[in-house]
């Protein structure tokens, strides 16, 4: 005895679509001051040729190592160069490097990991074995080798970052696929016959994107400290480009007498890096779920 | 006529211990044939065998006639599909009813983009739903509507077999009936056949046309549903109809 | 005049997300030593979030917005706010069995006997004595044995047992059950529900009993509530609501359980 006849079509009284369940969350003051300073800095970056007051390469030996003045804001280095237009210059190629160097482990690193998460058994195995060997080189030696092979400078740095880098992006989305594969909505997804590929992608990552996220932020910091450490033992970006690298390590010696030289680099990076880091805790604590 | 379905002398064995033993059961096309039991007598396994994700120990799985082994051709695995209890964990929060019909029939039944909103429309409607359903999201739904959907996706790829593990359960009373309804409907009118798995037995009662009782692995007892409810024989079958619990009009005292 | 056990006047929970939306609206009921209150109700009738109001585990986000709880006389809350967290020891909760409900690292038996300390000081040889007795108590055999076990090597109907047990262990005088039966197949479902109520009986425990099964209701409680959206809808003697439903959707329940129980005997 079915009531079918009698038995109206369902009309939906839809309730307010909680399509972010994050919508309504207080945002973290973290996340607040992280996306602000990196705004600035990255507004700074792109606004460069509007916001610089010389060219950053010309140089001028008859005023080398000025004071700040009206003409130079931040004075001038010892080629002469205007040291603020370096300056701003300098944040468009280290973010640029920083960006791309974590972009592409990070790429590279969610791909395998979805796949090999979710394929489990000897793929997987395989993986985190070949990435427990490579983990256990420190980052630096392994761009020291980068370097003598490649030659300093950008290209060595996108290398050396993407033979480390990519490791620790394939153990969290590895576990993270694994967990979600066993889900009862992706293993019907599966069971209806849709392929693996676009289960991986279509279906689980968008629900899992957000510790790769935060890890790529907080990697490019990393990125800039090595970019830094490499301008100081010589093997960073190469002159003329201005980096905030070698304007460091060219400013060294004069850090007991015109001391802004060397330290005004300083500061752009300790406050991207701190920004970039602010940025990356702020979206981890919007994006964590209620316990 | 052979049986859509059948499981000959079927066993699972799982670290030494015999989850499923010697199972014998014949599945006709359009019935709805009930496995209810106690916790822990293998219902839930023997659903798992049947849709290929737990793989058998021994003995034979016979579909439409042809073997079925530890690898299923795409096309049988498309034939056997589930229906989960939890309606609330089964769907994708993030993809919406018409998307997630839509990706299947396109993806899977190949359904041409000038074709789809019919289709889906006509999904939706094999499950009384309204296509104003269509750009909601699992999270605004209700229980019953979100199992309708659950339903609907399951039927998207035009199954033989549904396998349904305790779909009802999680549904409160005035709504479940209408999903066995649904089920019924479907048997009668599309030749659906169902597998019902569930530890609710006025559910099974309602809806099925056989049932199958489970204990400790092992099949102890099949019979037409009615029959089975008035003269069950086997001391498990017994036990569990004379506890079900019944309203009772009369005051605790 | 005799003081109820538990009073609840005007409750009102809501989301802290959406202030606006009330989860459960003007809930008042009250439960004498030893008696049995039932509450039915659909998912999403706020019946579970009452039952968590009273024993102070809201889920995070939820609050009480309005209302007073008194037990045994003394408030608990008073105007919606939380003025007296002491009193709730004399609640405790049976959970619904899922294999979380009980810590996966602990055996029965020392779970029981912390339980026991805590709330009662004793020295930890009376608390694995007390253990002992708890798990003969909600009749599982062979207690020594038992005591060892994880909940993993436990049956289903055995966990809910020791869910029961571990409630049973805070020595409450009122016990809030949260769909503790739902889970189970009838055979244990029927030995559950007799044990609550022989050992509630037993102890003089009042217990509020929340489930959306009308008939297990109805076989335990001596008065129910009905729940519907957030707000009590109906209320009364179980015999009396069920014979004599005054609301529409009360009618609708009884009819889908009627009907499905159809009238094999």
């Amino acid at each position: 005895m079915t009531h079918s006849a009698h038995f109206p079509v369902e009309k939906p009284h839809l309730p307010a679509r909680q399509v972010r369940h994050y919508a309504d969350k207080p945002l973290p003051p973290t996340l607040i001051i992280g996306a602000l300073i990196t705004t600035i800095v990255v507004v700074v970056a792109l606004l460069a040729p509007l916001l610089a007051t010389h060219d950053p390469l010309a140089q001028d030996l008859s005023h080398q190592l000025s004071v700040p003045s009206a003409q130079h804001w931040l004075g001038t280095d010892y080629l002469g160069r205007d040291i603020w237009s370096r300056l701003i210059y300098g944040a468009r190629t280290d973010l640029r490097i920083a960006f791309f160097a974590a972009l592409f482990p990070a790429l590279i690193g969610t791909l395998i990991g979805c796949i090999a998460g979710f394929s489990g058994g000897v793929l997987l195995w395989s993986l985190l074995r070949i990435a427990d060997c490579l983990i256990a080189f420190p980052f630096y030696l392994v761009v020291l080798i980068v370097v003598f092979a490649f030659g300093s400078g950008e290209t060595g740095i996108y290398v050396a970052f993407a033979i480390v880098g990519w490791i620790p992006y394939v153990r969290v989305l590895s576990a993270a696929t694994e967990a979600a594969k066993r889900q009862e909505w992706a293993v019907a997804a599966r069971a209806a016959g849709l392929s693996r590929m676009r289960v991986i992608f279509v279906h689980i990552l968008p629900n899992i994107i957000a510790q790769p996220i935060t890890m790529f932020v907080v990697d490019m910091v990393y990125v800039i400290v090595a970019i830094i450490t490499l301008g100081y033992l010589g093997l960073g970006i190469q002159p003329p480009v201005p980096d905030w690298g070698s304007m460091i390590a060219d400013g060294q010696s004069f850090v007991t007498t015109l001391w802004w030289i060397p330290v005004i680099p300083g500061l752009a990076v300790i406050i991207t890096g701190i920004g970039l880091s602010f940025l990356a805790d702020g979206v981890t604590q919007l994006l964590r779920p209620e316990a | 006529m052979t049986p859509l379905l059948s499981v000959q002398a079927l066993s699972v064995k799982y670290q030494q211990a015999l989850i499923l033993q010697n199972i014998n059961l014949d599945i006709q096309a359009a019935t709805i044939t009930g496995v209810v039991g106690s916790s822990g007598s293998g219902k839930t396994t023997l659903a798992r065998v049947i849709t290929g994700e737990v793989a058998y120990s021994s003995g034979r799985l016979l579909w439409q006639g042809n073997e079925l082994n530890s690898s299923r051709s795409r096309e049988q695995r498309r034939q056997i599909q589930m229906v989960y209890q939890d309606p609330y964990i089964s769907l994708n929060p993030r993809i919406t009813v018409g998307k997630m019909l839509a990706e299947l029939l396109t993806q899977v039944r190949g359904v041409k983009k000038n074709e789809l909103a019919r289709e889906v429309a006509t999904l939706l409607g094999l499950v009384h739903l309204s296509p104003d359903f269509i750009p909601a999201l699992p999270g605004q739904l209700s229980g019953g509507q979100r199992q309708r959907v659950a339903i609907a996706r399951a039927l998207a790829v035009n199954p033989l077999l549904l396998v349904a593990d305790e779909p009802t359960s999680s549904l409160d009373v005035s709504i479940r009936t209408s999903i066995l309804d649904l089920f019924k409907e479907l048997r009668d009118s599309l030749g659906l056949t169902v597998l019902f798995i569930s530890h609710d037995l006025l559910a099974v009662r309602y809806v099925c046309n056989d049932i199958v009782v489970m204990e400790q692995g092992e099949c102890v007892e099949r019979n037409n549903a009615q029959h089975l409810f008035t003269h069950p024989q086997s001391s498990t079958g017994k036990g569990l109809i004379s506890a079900i619990p019944r309203l009772n009009f009369n005051g605790i005292k | 005049m005799n003081t109820p056990l538990l009073d609840v006047r005007g409750l009102h929970l809501r989301s802290q997300q959406n202030p606006a939306v009330s989860l459960v609206a003007d809930i008042s009921f009250s439960l004498a030593a030893g008696a049995t209150l039932g509450i039915v109700g659909e998912s999403g009738s706020g019946k579970s979030l009452t039952l968590r109001a009273l024993t102070g585990a809201l889920p995070r986000g939820i609050e009480i917005s309005a209302g007073d709880i008194h037990i045994e006389g003394s408030p608990i809350v008073k105007e919606g706010r939380v003025i007296n967290k002491a009193q709730r020891r004399e609640t405790a909760m049976v959970f619904q069995n899922p294999m979380n409900a009980l810590d996966p690292l602990m055996q029965t038996g020392a779970l029981l006997a912390e339980i026991h300390r805590v709330n009662s000081g004793d020295s930890r040889a009376a608390a694995k004595e007390r253990a002992l007795e708890l798990i003969n108590m909600v009749g599982i055999p062979d207690v020594r044995r038992a005591a060892t076990f994880y909940p993993h090597q436990l049956s289903g109907g055995q966990r809910q047992r020791i869910i029961l047990a571990a409630a049973l262990a805070k020595n409450p005088t009122i016990l809030l059950c949260d769909e503790p039966t739902t889970a189970l197949d009838t055979v244990t479902q029927t030995q559950i529900v007799q044990l609550i109520k022989s050992l509630c009986r037993e102890r003089n425990i009042a217990v509020i009993f929340v489930s959306h099964d009308l008939s297990v209701v109805s076989q335990l409680c001596e008065r129910i509530c009905v729940m519907k959206d957030g707000e009590l809808i109906e209320r009364g003697e179980t015999s009396s609501v069920l014979n004599n439903p005054q609301r529409h959707y009360t009618r609708r329940l009884i009819d889908a359980q009627r009907l499905l129980e159809g009238d094999y005997r």
